[in-house]
Parts: structure tokens; C-alpha cells; sequence
């Protein structure tokens, strides 16, 4: 590697991905406001750093980024160790990197279905599994059992079969029509490697037991699309004919409904999401939506339906 | 009086499948109130469902919330 670019590499590690706060304090106090924002925004969006070299093979200084960045703001940050901006760089936005899966992140069917990762549940065996929604894993009672491949991201934001988490293992059928009441509507994915979960939901940590929606206190979620929300319960054991991505409706019964707090509590991409009250007792799963507001099942029946428990 | 579980019963039976009504519950607001979801186009008129919660004891509580449909993103037309 040459010289310049090593000592690149590494000053952009330490600048942006170091762990030494108080040296990072002392070293902001000796510059300019201008190096102070460039590190700054590289400690926002760098994750990660490589050697490579550009089409006409010269060496350059490869950085990957959450969000799109000016090489500029990279070089401002070098002229901190010295290094001289003669060094050619190019952004890669990845994105958040993402490793185990967790309750509140992208998920969906192989044929493109996308919502969002209820959280980690477990058999009476002690077999981990992935608890989403039965219109997204099970593909709205088109998937195949023991077949079928789950991706997480789900293919709408990117998933590929390079990122399959593990097969649809099992779901609750969903009755179509207004004659049969459904009151879950779930699925489990069966992953290729336990390691590859998480428990909890990303954000806000650990969930504990299971509570009936109440109108005490408010709830809240990580959805996939609209991230974290809190809410209230407007109204319960509502009876709703919900409307499925197939143009079909089936009727929901024993339901509840959250209004946002400061805004929509949830919107098309949260499916799945496991809605839990402030203490981070699982409350129920959300499947719909109508103008922002959130339609949710109730969190008890739908893990006895399949059978498991929370991790 | 009837327990209000009954009463959302009696309340499902009564508006749900009439035009503009997408869903009935159990409302939060304290009291033995019913949630009844209307779509955007609902009319203001509340006469007829008035007259349903009197012989009942109860009131109604009213959610103007669109079409529900369920939370997914579907996968892209090719």
C-alpha cells in the first residue's frame, strides 16, 4: 500500500471510529471551526474505511458511508493528521450496517413483500425464530412452509437472496372475505443460524411480558418506514374489514387502534411491528393502517396461535 | 344495562356494512362510549347513530380514518 494512503487509512479510522473521547476533545479544542464540522460529519456517516484502486489504477482511499458525503469533507478531516488532499477518494453510501436481525428492521417474502420484524420468539423446544406478519412472510397465504426464503432488508429496500435470513417456517391463514373473523395475522421464519437474531427491539432494547392494550399510558413501536413513534390506544376489540395488498379484504376482529402522538403512528412498511407500552411490555403487532392511525393485533393470541414465546 | 362488550356486539351488527362505516370498537374516551371509524367521504349527519346510543346508554365516539388497509409495501410491478 503506499505510504500515503496508510497513513490515510488510518487517521480516518481513528478520527471517525475511535474510541478515545477525551483525546478527540483536546484535539477539537486545537482547530478551526471548519475541521471541527468535517469531523463531525465523518463521525456521522463513516463506517468503515479500504484501500482500493481507482479505473485508471490509482491508489485511492475508499470510504464507506451511511449517508452521501463530499470527499472534500474527507480531505478537511486528513488536513487534521497532515496529510496532504492529494489523495484521490471515493464515497460509498451503504448505509447503516446491519447484523443481526432485530425486532423493528426491514423483512420481507423472496417474491417482494416488505414490512417490518416483529421481534425474536422461541418454541418450547428452545427454537429461535423471526415473528413477522402473515400478509408479509407468509406472502398472504401464498407461501410455502418449509420452502420459501426470507429476506432481511425485505427486496424493497435492496434485499437480495444474498441477504436471506432463513425460510417462512409457518403462518396463520387469513380467512378472506367479511364472513370469518381473523383475530392474528403472523408468521415465523425459520433462520439458517440462531446467531443471526437478536432479541429486543432495535432502539429501545429489551422486551418484557405480554400486556392487554389498555387506555392507560402510551405505546409505542420501531417501524420499518417510520422508525420510532409513540402513541395512544383509541379504541379496542375493533371489528375492522381491513383491505389486503391482493385488493381482498378479510375481516379483523379483536383489534386495537393507536393514534400518533405527534404525528402518523405508523404507514405502509411497518407490518409486523411489535407495539409495546413504555415499560417495553409487548402489547400487540400492527398489521394495518388507515390515515396514519395504527391497527393492531393483540400480542397474546398471536404467539399462541404459533405456538412460541417471546426470547 | 347491558355490559358494553354487548353493546359494541349490537354496534358491529348495527353500522358495520353501512356506507362510510370502516370499523366499530370500544372507544378511549372514559364512559360507555362506542368508536365508530368512518371513511373520508362520511357525512356529518350523527341523528340516526344518536338515536341507536340512546336505547343503549352509551355514546359514540367518531374517527374519520380513510380506507384501512393492511401495513405492507407489495412488491414492485415489473
Amino acid at each position: 500500500m503506499e505510504p500515503d494512503l496508510q497513513r490515510a487509512k488510518k487517521a480516518i479510522l481513528e478520527l471517525a471510529l475511535g474510541r478515545r473521547p477525551s483525546r478527540m476533545r483536546r484535539l477539537r479544542r486545537q482547530l478551526s471551526a471548519e475541521q471541527n464540522l468535517a469531523l463531525t460529519l465523518i463521525q456521522e456517516s463513516v463506517v468503515g474505511v479500504a484501500e482500493s484502486r481507482s479505473k485508471s489504477d490509482h491508489p485511492q482511499l475508499q470510504i464507506f458511508s451511511r449517508n452521501k458525503i463530499d470527499p472534500s469533507t474527507i480531505q478537511r478531516a486528513l488536513e487534521v493528521r497532515n496529510i496532504d488532499g492529494g489523495l484521490q477518494i471515493s464515497i460509498i453510501v451503504c448505509g447503516t450496517p446491519v447484523t443481526a436481525a432485530r425486532g423493528g428492521d426491514s423483512v420481507g417474502h423472496f417474491t417482494g413483500p416488505t414490512g417490518t420484524i416483529t421481534c425474536a420468539v422461541r418454541d418450547e423446544s428452545g427454537r429461535a425464530y423471526l415473528l413477522g406478519a402473515g400478509h408479509v412472510l407468509g406472502a398472504a397465504n401464498r407461501g410455502k412452509r418449509g420452502e420459501d426464503v426470507i429476506l432481511h432488508p425485505g427486496p424493497v429496500d435492496g434485499g437480495t437472496v444474498q441477504n436471506r435470513v432463513g425460510i417462512l417456517h409457518d403462518y396463520t391463514r387469513i380467512a378472506f372475505g367479511l364472513q370469518i373473523e381473523n383475530d392474528v395475522d403472523a408468521a415465523l421464519c425459520l433462520p439458517d443460524n440462531a446467531a443471526d437474531l437478536d432479541t429486543g427491539l432495535r432502539h429501545l432494547g429489551d422486551v418484557g411480558q405480554i400486556v392487554e392494550p389498555s387506555f392507560e399510558g402510551p405505546v409505542q413501536k420501531v417501524g420499518r418506514v417510520t422508525g420510532h413513534t409513540t402513541g395512544n390506544v383509541a379504541a379496542v376489540n375493533v371489528t375492522v374489514p381491513l383491505e389486503y395488498a391482493t385488493g381482498l379484504p378479510a375481516l379483523l376482529s379483536g383489534a386495537f387502534w393507536v393514534v400518533g402522538k405527534d404525528g402518523p403512528f405508523a404507514a405502509q412498511g411497518d407490518s409486523g411491528a411489535l407495539i409495546v407500552d413504555i415499560k417495553n411490555r409487548a402489547v400487540g403487532m400492527l398489521v394495518g393502517v388507515a390515515n396514519g392511525m395504527g391497527i393492531a393485533t393483540k400480542m397474546a393470541p398471536t404467539l399462541e396461535r404459533l405456538g412460541v414465546n417471546l426470547m | 344495562m347491558i355490559d358494553i362488550n354487548e353493546v359494541r356486539q349490537k354496534a358491529q351488527e348495527f353500522f358495520l356494512g353501512r356506507d362510510h362505516v370502516v370499523a366499530v370498537g370500544i372507544s378511549s374516551i372514559p364512559g360507555r362510549r362506542i368508536a365508530i371509524f368512518l371513511d373520508q367521504d362520511a357525512p356529518k349527519t350523527k341523528h340516526e347513530t344518536e338515536n341507536w346510543a340512546m336505547q343503549y346508554s352509551t355514546k359514540i365516539d367518531f374517527f374519520v380514518v380513510g380506507r384501512p388497509v393492511v401495513a405492507v409495501i407489495p412488491p414492485r410491478k415489473k
